[in-house]
């Protein structure tokens, strides 16, 4: 998903937090109600989240896109690199803080250990000096927390400008969207949330060009696209597979596979 | 030596069609795997305009990917309401599709390698896990699911092309019908292969 721009983060900072409880309640409720298989792209909300997809989609191909490739031309890949690799040292402490809070101990120790080595060694995190020696970023966030802790199908979300998401893992995105703002204190301005959001776009431009060749439907293939690579960092990497035989339309058909 | 001589040499050398140059003696699903590999390698290091490349890749496609199959369960159940014909085009439109979208994605020449990992047994088949390995040493996992013997869904990072087709498809069809899907697809047919010559010119 998206990082956030300088005027969300203040937005999202002054939003009460009885507020951001609310909307967790709601969306467990709504989650816990359902009967679906779980992991499965819940989309209550279609009919908002298509309006806002067309009107996100609308901005990102005229203004966004344009802002994002132009950057690609102009800088060489090395900074964009570094650039990225900065922002995503500072996000390592979230990830951090899940793995612990999901029982996972040694992906929070090795998060922990990239930020002090790319920190360090890596120049302020330019350099993704962790991976290299080993390190691999945990990837953990607080939707993948709350998913290990049983919310499994949550109502999926659309959201102007922010790109794909859903009730249980927009809060772990906007203290995602924050880490930056939080650690660097008040050197952050808007210039540096530019720099972090366009620089994110630019990274994901093979994606949606890929998204843009391959969808006959961008807002459903988005969708799946978000709740499979969901799924795919829930379960570190391991999720299981879907493989659709059990259609009741095919039962009679591929009963000799089981 | 002609670009046609260079073509047919790389046919002989490698296979056209089904599993190509790979090690005997591996299992069957890898060795189709590492020679498609070795296909699409060659394919994109060869200079090749977006139509050769596309001949290429015709018999191929059909011939390592079970499309019979991977439309019925893109289209879920809505299949057996389909007449025999409209699943034959369906079949067809997407053949064309995955042809022109190889075609799209090793246009030239690769950055990456493709590497084999293992072969595990899946629920339905042989799953060749299989990795990209990108030139500052980031991987990209790349797991083929087999059923009889063909590729039915190749899982990219964790995202399944299967589900996105499946979730694709049965929106369109869902709310267009199923004549729009064809229009649809062969709308992104010609999208990719005007992307694919539109590279050389």
């Amino acid at each position: 998903m998206a990082p956030k721009t300088d005027c969300q983060l203040r937005a999202a900072q002054h939003r009460p937090l009885a507020v951001l409880i609310l909307l967790l309640l709601a969306g467990l409720l709504g989650g816990c109600v359902s009967s679906v298989p779980a992991y499965g792209p819940g989309d209550p909300l279609e009919g908002a989240n298509r309006v806002s997809y067309q009107v996100s989609d609308f901005i990102d191909r005229r203004a966004l896109v344009p802002i994002a490739r132009g950057y690609s031309r102009i800088t060489p890949s090395w900074w964009r690199t570094g650039v990225g690799n900065f922002f995503s040292n500072l996000r390592n402490i979230d990830s951090a803080v899940n793995g612990l809070l999901q029982g996972k101990p040694g992906k929070a120790g090795t998060d922990l250990a990239r930020v002090l080595v790319n920190s360090t060694v890596g120049i302020a995190g330019l350099i993704d000096v962790g991976t290299r020696v080993g390190l691999m970023h945990g990837e953990e966030d607080l939707g993948q927390t709350l998913a290990v802790w049983g919310y499994h199908r949550p109502p999926y979300l659309f959201l102007p400008a922010g790109g794909p998401s859903s009730v249980r893992d927009l809060p772990g995105s906007v203290i995602q969207g924050a880490m930056p703002r939080l650690l660097i204190g008040s050197t952050y301005n808007i210039w540096v949330g530019l720099l972090d959001a366009i620089n994110a776009r630019a990274s994901a431009l093979a994606l949606t060009d890929a998204r843009d060749s391959s969808a006959l439907d961008g807002y459903a293939f988005t969708k799946d696209a978000f709740f499979q690579r969901r799924k795919f960092l829930i379960f570190d990497g391991d999720p299981p597979i879907e493989d659709f035989f059990d259609d009741e339309a095919f039962d009679e058909e591929y009963e000799d596979d089981d | 030596m002609s670009a046609g001589a260079r073509y047919w040499l790389s046919l002989l050398l490698l296979g056209a069609l089904g599993a190509g140059a790979a090690e005997p003696g591996l299992p069957s699903a890898t060795r189709q795997v590492a020679g498609f590999h070795e296909q699409l390698t060659a394919i994109a290091s060869g200079a090749l305009a977006g139509e050769q490349r596309r001949e290429r890749l015709a018999p191929i496609v059909p011939a390592l990917f079970d499309l019979p199959l991977i439309c019925r369960l893109s289209v879920g159940r809505r299949w057996r309401e389909l007449e025999p014909q409209q699943q034959a085009e369906l079949g067809a439109a997407l053949g064309q599709v995955v042809t022109a979208t190889y075609a799209d994605r090793f246009a030239g020449p690769m950055t990456a390698r493709f590497e084999i990992l293992e072969e595990v047994a899946g629920r339905r088949g042989p799953v060749v896990k299989a990795r990209i390995v990108r030139q500052d040493g980031t991987t990209v996992p790349l797991d083929y699911h087999f059923r009889e013997g063909k590729i039915y869904n190749v899982v990219a990072d964790g995202v399944s092309d299967l589900s996105l087709r499946r979730a694709d498809y049965s929106d369109v069809l869902k709310r267009e019908g199923f004549e729009a899907l064809l229009v649809h697809l062969a709308a992104q047919r010609a999208r990719l292969e005007k992307e694919n010559d539109g590279a050389e010119n």
